[in-house]
């Protein structure tokens, strides 16, 4: 991956142990630094640091039905039925910064865009559109990384991102 | 969870600590909610009926991955869930390990005095309720060498 140019990041405080792993291309490593104004990259590094920790995340994986309150909270989502294409969300200050990419293996997240959903809302029509096309880039990228590699699949919510995760569309 | 823009790297890192604490209580408990979950089809409601509150309420708790609980939250969860809690914090400049009754002492043991050969310790049984995950041995082995 570093062949590729994609940076791993750090969390901002050395872990016992890090179950996740977080890869970014050069442009979102700077946006994570801070480098970016209307990214709050504090925001930013408590996001990474519970993901790569292992700690509870939010997931949802479903585009129906996601209840607006719900919507709020979840860390990550994964872009139903647009080829294993997963977000990852900052949503501080709102309505946030979005990081999109594939796993490459249970843990292991490639972001390969980013962007303001603020400004992203005002080129498409609707939140589908935006998912269709941003999604449709990533593979684009995906592929010009790491050529016929299929990007990682699993069974179940674990399976996909290992560590401690809550399905928010399924019923407790 | 809402944080305000830092002023400098100190104002960071104090965020930050505090974010991934309070992420770290709910990821906790709920990596045992998800195993009971799995292996005893526990449900969130026996929880809120041990609390003695609604189900709506024990949701909420957990809608947010790193909600700012009070102590008194955490210690009924752990009383819900029977678990012992253990606290320690380390000190990041010298290492040094703290419980509530003081500073953790290691204890030096000269190599002279450590058997030349394998020794051998069992580990206590898993409960007969409790299934043994996959790939776990039987007894934990503790291999010491003399130097």
């Amino acid at each position: 991956m570093r062949r590729a140019g994609l940076i791993r990041r750090d969390p901002l405080r050395p872990l016992p142990e890090q179950v996740r792993e977080l890869w970014v291309t050069p442009e979102i490593a700077n946006l994570l630094d801070g480098k970016v104004t209307t990214f709050s990259s504090c925001e930013g590094d408590l996001v990474v640091g519970r993901f790569l920790s292992g700690q509870l995340v939010q997931v949802s994986r479903l585009a129906k039905d996601r209840k607006r309150r719900q919507a709020k909270l979840i860390d990550v989502e994964e872009l139903e039925g647009c080829g294993n294409v997963w977000v990852l969300c900052i949503r501080v200050p709102k309505p946030g910064w979005r990081l999109v990419g594939r796993l490459i293996q249970q843990g292991v997240f490639i972001a390969l865009l980013a962007f303001d959903k603020h400004e992203e809302m005002k080129k498409h029509k609707d939140v589908a559109t935006m998912c269709r096309v941003r999604s449709a880039e990533v593979i684009a990228i995906w592929n010009s990384f790491f050529g016929p590699q299929p990007a990682h699949s699993a069974a179940d919510l674990e399976g996909f991102l290992g560590g401690v995760c809550r399905d928010v569309d399924e019923a407790i | 969870m809402w944080t305000k823009r830092s002023k400098t790297k100190d104002d960071d890192l104090r965020q930050y600590d505090r974010g991934m604490l309070r992420s770290h209580f709910a990821s906790l408990f709920w990596a045992v909610i998800s195993d009971r979950r799995r292996l005893h089809k526990f449900k969130l409601q026996n929880l809120a009926d041990r609390l003695g509150i609604g189900k709506s309420q024990v949701s909420k708790w957990f809608s947010n991955a790193a909600p700012n609980w009070r102590t008194d939250t955490i210690a009924d969860l752990a009383w819900a869930l029977n678990l012992e809690f253990r606290v320690q914090a380390i000190d990041r400049e010298t290492g040094a390990v703290y419980i509530a009754s003081g500073r953790v002492t290691t204890q030096v043991v000269s190599t002279d005095s450590l058997p030349t050969s394998v020794s051998e310790v069992s580990a206590p049984p898993l409960p007969e309720s409790m299934p043994r995950p996959k790939g776990l041995p039987n007894k934990t082995e503790v291999r010491l060498e003399a130097a």
